[in-house]
């Protein structure tokens, strides 16, 4: 009913071409800090769990 | 290819959205596993589960402010970007806005506050009771946004006046036919990319050597709900399909690669689309298989491209996502079953087990976005 | 359309003007002073003070940033023509403002989550976040104030325009610390707050200048009788508050810290006059000059499903955002999550 082209903005190329490549960047950039950010914390509480359990903490197989 | 207005336009809508999705996709189902998690320290008083809390709460604020900033750029390109589109259908979509900005945003924006930093400023019931506030805005701004999605896919209760929409019967609007069943749809795939991003992060800490009770209980929700819910995911995927079929049969027949109408249809698994000779190369199928699932029926009438000459979707990218998120959901469904009978049998997922739950941290992401892609890219033009 | 009463394309329009500019004001007052506090944060010392003042506003940003997605989407549905021109002008500004309020965003959640290493770049971040936003707010306020003029004398103006809003989210930034610090970060806050004061002071008479100089029809709206007399008292009680705040903040804190809600008060009052003024001067033109609110208005029925809503939905927003200033009330020290 209303085909895309029709309701595009009259701004100039070159403005949206900028602003595109900058949100671009700045994507990619915080995607790469949100996925670092998360491992980031996981591995801290591990830090938390060797200091309690002694440098030894390695995975044991356990059969339950 | 960047002196084209329209299609930079369109481009960048595409980024933003692209990007805007993979938070609220995680923070829809975060925030209710949130508050189950603080429910069972509620009841059984086990410091694990608030340990897991505390962890989570943290991602979710996190993943939660990507979403509100990204989510603000959006509210201005519907300006900036696609003036047309509010002048035509305003008077429907305006509202729909409205009505999510008012009764989702400010709700989870203002109690995601106490839900944060009200530990011991608040009582422990009131504390609960902010992050409940925060889950049900998540969801009634799922509600919203779904509403006016599927009102674009299959409009109802309006009528055009001089060429402007103009609502004629609200509830029709809001429950359009396509809705329930993409709100269904959209709200699996929350609980299943959260889920795996639960069942994938614990798994990461178990493999490292965290064997933390709240690393225990982490992996043990994700993977539970995720085993739970792919199975349903796949029946409401299935319907949604068959509602597509009724409603936009063009992106049905772009989804299946099918250029020509008829009966025994086959399913098509591998192929490369070829709009200009609009034929399949290296076409691999199952004889009969499509009639049998959109009609289920073998000999069942599939409509197909040659119905909607210059009228249909862009064939290759419909046909590879709807691969992309049917290959990814088949994934997710071995991985979370073995992994739960693993869980369930051993206590333990094992290395290999581990290893493919983190390898499928992110599948959420990946599905929802191709998904994604399938439904809107398959709307054009 | 009978239960809407006598010409509803008549007041519903003027209506949504009045619930647009609420918004447009509670965004400014609020996420003024946090942005304000952003700012502010390249005069802080050392970490711990920094800690200190993003744990003053850490409960609150994310509701007070609400309110411009409130702003623009009312802007957005009920005069969606205005909003496609507006923004259209103001394309490159809204682009930058947005980019910063991304940055500061995420600098805020990052800066606690990430190595301790990292810390002092999110703040940097938060606080280059803060400035953009801030700037770029300003310089949509000058050109949008000149009607969307090129030109060097109007990119002077809007140059202007942006360094007085960005002293005056710092000045209210400023006195939201003097509530709520505690110490020597308090007394600094009064002192910020004062010399941040004057540079608000010369945008406000910037723009007050300007708007009537541009206009003949804004000359004629404050200057005719018996307008002047009757519009008087907005500048005379905006130029009373920033004298009596300017001598009063030089005794900021107060022993016993009594009073010290007064300064924001005081730079809410001084908002809240501003933008009064700006209101009636423009209404009822959203955009400067060239179209009225009638012109552009959506729909009467779309209109009246949005203003039911919020009818009962805004009292209740601002209940909860109440309730939620009141579990925070006091001094805030290191609040924090983890």
């Amino acid at each position: 009913m209303l085909a895309t082209h029709e309701a595009a903005s009259d701004v100039p190329a070159a403005m949206i071409a900028t602003t595109f490549l900058g949100y671009m960047g700045l994507y990619a950039f915080l995607l790469a800090a949100y996925v670092g950010t998360l491992y980031y914390l996981a591995g801290k509480g591990r830090r938390t769990d060797v200091t309690v359990e002694g440098p030894g903490a390695v995975p044991v197989p356990s059969q339950a | 290819m960047l002196d084209d207005p329209v299609l930079l336009a369109r481009l960048q809508f595409a980024a933003n959205i692209t990007f805007h999705i993979l938070f609220p996709t995680i923070t829809i189902a975060l925030g209710w596993m949130l508050l189950f998690m603080k429910l069972r320290f509620t009841w059984t008083r086990d410091s694990a589960w608030m340990e897991l809390y505390r962890f989570w709460v943290k991602v979710f604020a996190l993943t939660f402010s990507l979403g509100v900033v990204s989510g603000i750029v959006m509210s201005f390109q519907f300006g900036t970007n696609w003036p047309g589109f509010m002048n035509t259908v305003g008077n429907i979509a305006g509202p729909l806005l409205a009505y999510e900005v008012m009764t989702a945003f400010f709700l989870e924006a203002v109690f995601i506050g106490v839900m944060l930093f009200g530990h011991g400023r608040v009582a422990n019931w009131a504390h609960t009771i902010a992050t409940a506030l925060v889950a049900i805005g998540t969801t009634l701004s799922a509600f919203w946004i779904i509403a006016l999605s599927s009102w674009m896919h299959t409009p109802a209760g309006f009528e055009m006046r001089d060429g402007v929409a103009h609502a004629t019967d609200w509830s029709a609007i809001v429950f359009n036919p396509s809705m329930p069943i993409r709100l269904a749809h959209m709200l699996l795939a929350s609980g299943l990319t959260a889920a795996f991003l639960v069942a994938g992060m614990s798994a990461w800490r178990w493999l490292r050597g965290d064997r933390a009770p709240a690393v225990r209980n982490g992996l043990r929700l994700g993977v539970t709900v995720a085993a739970v819910l792919i199975p349903v995911q796949i029946f409401v995927g299935d319907m949604h399909g068959l509602n597509t079929l009724e409603h936009q049969p063009a992106k049905i027949a772009a989804i299946e690669a099918n250029w020509e109408t008829g009966p025994h249809t086959p399913l098509v698994l591998f192929a490369i689309p070829d709009e200009a000779a609009r034929e399949n190369r290296f076409e691999i199928g199952i004889p009969s298989g499509a009639s049998w699932i959109l009609k289920h029926d073998a000999a069942g009438v599939v409509p197909g491209l040659d119905q909607f000459e210059e009228r249909h979707p862009p064939v290759s990218p419909v046909f590879w996502s709807f691969r992309v998120m049917v290959g990814t959901g088949m994934a997710m469904l071995a991985v979370a079953w073995v992994a739960a009978w693993r869980l369930w049998r051993r206590g333990e997922p094992g290395t290999l087990v581990g290893a493919a739950l983190v390898a499928m941290t992110f599948s959420g992401w990946v599905a929802t976005i191709s998904g994604w892609y399938v439904t809107e890219i398959g709307r054009q033009p | 359309m009978e239960l809407l009463g006598y010409a509803p394309a008549l007041w519903l329009p003027a209506a949504f003007a009045g619930l647009m500019g609420l918004a447009i004001l509670l965004y400014v007052v609020l996420d003024g002073y946090d942005l304000g506090v952003g700012l502010l944060l390249g005069g802080a010392r050392d970490e711990a003070e920094r800690d200190a003042m993003i744990a003053a506003i850490g409960p609150f940003w994310d509701a007070n940033e609400t309110w411009l997605v409130l702003a623009t989407g009312l802007l957005l549905v009920a005069f969606p023509m205005a909003h496609g021109v507006i923004l259209g002008a103001l394309y490159l500004p809204v682009a930058l403002m947005l980019l910063g309020l991304i940055l500061r965003g995420v600098a805020f959640k990052f800066r606690t989550k990430m190595a301790p290493g990292s810390k002092l770049s999110w703040d940097r971040a938060f606080l280059g976040g803060s400035a953009l936003a801030a700037l770029a707010q300003g310089w949509m306020l000058g050109s949008y104030v000149l009607g969307f003029q090129q030109g060097w004398a109007a990119n002077l103006f809007a140059a202007v325009t942006a360094l007085g809003l960005a002293a005056a989210y710092a000045f209210i930034g400023a006195c939201w610390l003097v509530v709520k610090a505690e110490g020597e970060l308090q007394r600094r806050a009064a002192q910020w707050a004062r010399s941040t004061l004057g540079f608000a002071a010369l945008g406000l008479v910037a723009v007050s200048v300007a708007t009537p100089l541009i206009s003949d029809r804004i000359f004629a709206k404050w200057f005719s009788l018996p307008n002047v007399l009757l519009l008087a008292p907005i500048p005379l009680a905006t130029a009373a508050l920033l004298a009596g705040l300017w001598l009063a903040l030089g005794r900021y804190p107060r022993p016993g810290d009594r009073w010290n809600w007064v300064p924001f008060a005081g730079a809410v009052g001084i908002f809240v006059l501003a933008f009064v003024g700006l209101a009636f001067s423009f209404y009822p033109y959203v955009v400067p000059g060239t179209l009225t609110i009638w012109e552009v208005a959506a729909a009467p029925e779309s209109l009246a499903v949005i203003l039911t809503a919020s009818v009962f939905v805004l009292p209740m927003i601002l209940a909860y955002t109440a309730f939620s200033y009141w579990v925070f009330r006091g001094k805030l020290g290191t609040l924090r999550y983890e």
